[in-house]
């Protein structure tokens, strides 16, 4: 009498639950009388635990956490991948990310829908990224409506840009040296901007106003934006 | 969907082994999904990976082709919170390593199929990520295991 064993992708299958009723029954059956595909299941389950443990021992840490990579193999990510995927650029990644977050609110059903064009709901946008060392500066389109503009120092190297009561039609742009809130002359949003405190004196430009100067080792600093 | 960004970060550096250029490939997935967002919206998380082993798919290619970046990511590492006892942290970095090697070792097929298990996608979401039947995946994952076993057990290897 010839033995007929189970083929692998049966094992892994029923292993995983993606058996149709039928065949769930029949692999069960099977294996309960068969000792070699009885082994070899056990051998896939072995097997697919110690990879789960192996794969979860060996994940790394997000990069806030780690040490900073050394510099040649920075280079090299960032060549690869510039070149494998045409690179936006680095700077507007952070701006499109605070987007994408609300798109995928809207797609998975989620409770904060995509405001609409022209929608004067409330919004609120906001926006964490690392500034370089060097000179750094805040750009605002103008003064507007009404609204203001908060400065205050954090520990760490985050920096963090919330828009407060906007109508959505307020961006933040992160850029090399600096941070550009686009607010219409409409706008009524308050800005909130946490810097780390080991960044120097921040220029703060309001439209063609002479810059008033933030250091981030001092008080918070308010600056009134209404008046338009 | 920070759990969401989470998953795909931890899926992308499983997938190339450089953590850095994991958080890269997964700020472009997010970018892809603001500008391209999937026509079909009944499967985003789905969508969202099958991107993003199509970026990690492309950089591993440019990288293989340059020879750097799969050797410097087999020999980087290390784990997120040095473990209390030296010996077992030894031990896991050596699993790790070979972990590691093993996946970078598999087709890349093999590996996508691996790893979105790990995820928690069925069989039928791995199918349609990497162009195959919902019946072969099952064969293939134990085809990717026997691969790996050499890593995972060595006394089998």
């Amino acid at each position: 009498m010839t033995t007929m064993h189970l083929e692998d992708g049966a094992l892994v299958r029923y292993l995983d639950e993606e058996c149709d009723g039928d065949e769930q029954a029949a692999v069960r059956g099977h294996v309960t009388g068969c000792d070699a595909c009885a082994g070899r299941l056990a051998e896939f389950e072995r097997r697919s635990r110690t990879l789960k443990v192996a794969l979860r021992d060996s994940d790394r840490p997000a990069r806030g956490a780690r040490p900073v990579p050394r510099p040649g193999l920075r280079a090299a990510a960032a060549v690869l991948v510039l070149l494998a995927i045409g690179g936006a650029v680095r700077p507007v990644r952070a701006w499109v990310l605070e987007r994408a977050e609300a798109l995928w609110t809207a797609l998975t059903g989620g409770s904060e829908p995509v405001a609409p064009v022209g929608s004067v709901a409330p919004a609120q946008t906001a926006v964490s990224f690392v500034p370089a060392d060097g000179p750094f500066t805040i750009e605002l389109a103008g003064r507007q409506s009404a609204g203001t503009l908060s400065l205050e120092a954090v520990p760490g190297d985050t920096a963090r840009a919330t828009v407060l009561g906007g109508s959505g039609a307020e961006s933040l742009v992160v850029l090399p040296g600096g941070l550009r809130i686009v607010n219409p002359p409409a706008s009524t949003a308050r800005y909130r901007i946490a810097l780390p405190v080991r960044l120097g004196p921040v220029r703060v430009m309001v439209g063609g106003a002479a810059p008033r100067v933030f250091d981030p080792g001092g008080p918070p600093l308010e600056i009134d934006l209404g008046g338009r | 969907m920070a759990a969401h960004r989470a998953a795909v970060v931890r899926y992308l550096c499983r997938y190339t082994g450089d953590p850095d250029l994991a958080e890269d490939l997964a700020q472009e997935t997010f970018v892809r999904l603001y500008h391209r967002p999937p026509a079909d919206r009944s499967e985003p998380r789905r969508w969202l990976f099958t991107v993003a082993t199509n970026l990690a798919r492309d950089a591993h290619r440019t990288a293989r082709r340059r020879g750097e970046l799969a050797r410097e990511g087999v020999d980087r590492l290390p784990v997120a919170d040095p473990p209390p006892d030296p010996a077992a942290a030894v031990e896991r970095e050596e699993v790790g390593k070979r972990v590691r090697a093993a996946l970078a070792a598999l087709p890349e097929r093999d590996r996508t199929i691996l790893l979105m298990r790990e995820e928690g996608f069925s069989h039928r979401e791995i199918a349609d990520a990497v162009g195959t039947t919902t019946k072969s995946v099952g064969t293939l994952i134990a085809r990717a295991l026997d691969r790996m076993a050499g890593a995972l057990e060595p006394e089998a290897g």
